[in-house]
């Protein structure tokens, strides 16, 4: 998938400005992170990316179609094929690990056997296959945040949207986290990372920006 | 291909798209037992919902009871008349007839003899010493569908004729009656109309509460690219639910009350005839009687759903 933002501006009532004229292409299967501080305008470009708010000025382009002129059918095929992947993992607690990650595909009207399939197989990936049963609320902050890795990935999306998910990981799951980023891109998805200045890390072929006070600078 | 090939295609396109809907609604119909189960304030809102509509009928009850001395006893129209002492056979036979020739009247002349053995039947006293003597009376009744306006005239009219002494009719009362009866009617109705407010709106204030319980859940599903008209359906699913229980409460609440004292009730409100024992009839009213309840609580949640709004403000 490719998206693309064109002179994007954002600002709020009061006249703050959230992104400031953003002009961005994120290629077909790029891998891109942008780093900033608090504030800084990175999570309101992952929902402008989305198509869940709206810039004040300038266009952003998916496949090269306007996304303010989406149908509300194709915005909502839209976001499924963009997950977004948050710094605080939401999951359903009351449902176990293998009905949250299979929810939308259920929702989708996809097979049972296919599901589970897909389930098992980014459960597998992200080392949490035997927790198939537990309860989110009964595990580690880390371990709901690979759950909704593993939701993202049996979705098999275009395109994922990253907003600083390294805060609840310990060193080896960001690794395995990184490496498992690192297929899903080889394998064509595009993937836009937006984390904090401070916990920025190396991942090999990745594009390196910088957003400073909703402006665009490279690394 | 072959004749019953396109049949069987056609049935087996149309049980998986059967499936495709039962497995994409699996999870709006689980989540809404969930909802239903875990709504601690909404249950305890619609059991006072439960007493606060038995008002219903308990109120018909006491607005029929009083209804129905008048609109039983005075129900047909009828007039009076007494003629003149003096007055022949034949003058009366010609009255007679000219009462009759109106609509379908039933004209009962009454001989001197005969009013006297009735108004002393009726007082108990023995008649057989009496002196007095009677006039000849006639007692016309007319049909229960004739307008007031026309019973009045024609009594008016008869009332002028020149062998009569003095006439009465119970045309006031009954326009009393009516007057009562079509105020009790729509006392009924606004009742019923402003309980289906308030049972709307207390789906709506449940449903409200229904969305705290489900805002987790609504987070995640719109991170998932779920549609909000997905999303607002468990909330749509659990109002109806609680619209078919307390509407079937409702119901047999208002039968227990109504089985005491229900002619106006039945006939207007479709509850259940348990004198008649009209079971055929019945089920049709119930039906009609669930499906405002339903409507009515899925009408709130309705309302309440679309409050669930996917916004993004800028820090």
């Amino acid at each position: 998938m490719r998206i693309e933002f064109l002179n994007c501006s954002a600002r709020n009532e009061i006249g703050f400005t959230a992104l400031n004229n953003i002009n961005l292409t994120l290629r077909e299967g790029s891998f891109n992170i942008i780093s900033g501080d608090d504030k800084s305008g990175k999570s309101f470009l992952l929902y402008l990316a989305r198509g869940q708010v709206k810039s004040t000025e300038g266009k952003v382009l998916i496949d090269k179609d306007p996304l303010a002129e989406f149908s509300r059918k194709r915005l909502y095929l839209h976001q499924q094929n963009m997950p977004l992947l948050t710094k605080n993992p939401e999951l359903i607690g009351r449902l176990n690990v293998f009905d949250n990650v299979s929810l939308p595909l259920q929702i989708r009207g996809i097979g049972q056997y296919e599901i589970k399939k897909r389930v098992r197989n980014a459960l597998k990936q992200l080392d949490i296959r035997h927790l198939e049963l537990a309860r989110p609320k009964n595990l580690a902050a880390g371990v709901r945040q690979r759950i909704c890795i593993a939701r993202c990935i049996a979705l098999r999306p275009k395109a994922i949207l990253i907003d600083d998910i390294f805060f609840h990981l310990n060193s080896k799951e960001k690794q395995m986290v990184n490496e498992l980023l690192i297929t899903l891109n080889l394998s064509g998805a595009t993937i836009l990372l937006v984390t904090d200045i401070t916990r920025i890390h190396r991942i090999e072929g990745a594009r390196y920006l910088t957003l400073w006070r909703g402006e665009l600078s490279p690394a | 291909m072959e004749r019953g090939a396109i049949p069987c295609l056609i049935r087996i396109f149309m049980v998986s798209q059967f499936l495709k809907i039962y497995r994409t609604q699996q999870w709006s119909f689980k989540t809404s037992i969930y909802l239903f189960r875990n709504r601690k304030l909404g249950n305890f809102i619609s059991i006072a919902t439960i007493f606060f509509a038995i008002l219903i009928p308990s109120t018909l009850v006491v607005v029929s009871g009083s209804l129905m001395n008048i609109v039983q006893n005075e129900t047909r129209p009828y007039s009076y008349f007494i003629f003149k002492p003096d007055v022949s056979e034949r003058e009366i036979e010609r009255f007679v007839e000219q009462a009759s020739e109106l609509w379908e009247i039933k004209v009962d002349v009454l001989s001197p003899e005969k009013l006297r053995n009735k108004f002393f039947e009726s007082l108990g006293i023995d008649i057989i010493n009496s002196s007095l003597n009677f006039p000849y009376s006639a007692q016309v009744v007319y049909p229960l569908h004739i307008t007031m306006d026309k019973f009045k005239s024609h009594h008016e009219n008869m009332s002028s004729h020149e062998i009569i002494q003095s006439a009465e009719s119970n045309h006031g009362l009954l326009i009393r009656a009516r007057l009562a009866e079509k105020g009790a009617i729509g006392f009924i109705w606004i009742t019923l109309l402003i309980i289906t407010i308030f049972c709307a709106l207390v789906s709506y204030v449940s449903s409200k509460n229904v969305l705290l319980l489900y805002s987790e859940e609504i987070k995640s599903l719109i991170l998932s690219g779920l549609a909000l008209k997905t999303i607002r359906l468990p909330i749509i699913w659990c109002g109806a639910m609680n619209g078919v229980i307390l509407g079937t409460l409702l119901y047999f609440a208002s039968v227990l009350l109504a089985e005491q004292s229900s002619i106006l009730i039945n006939e207007y409100l479709f509850f259940l005839d348990y004198h008649s024992k009209n079971w055929g009839e019945s089920e049709s009213h119930t039906l009609v009687l669930i499906l405002a309840s339903i409507t009515s609580y899925t009408l709130g949640a309705i309302i309440a759903s679309r409050q669930i709004k996917a916004e993004i403000l800028i820090e």
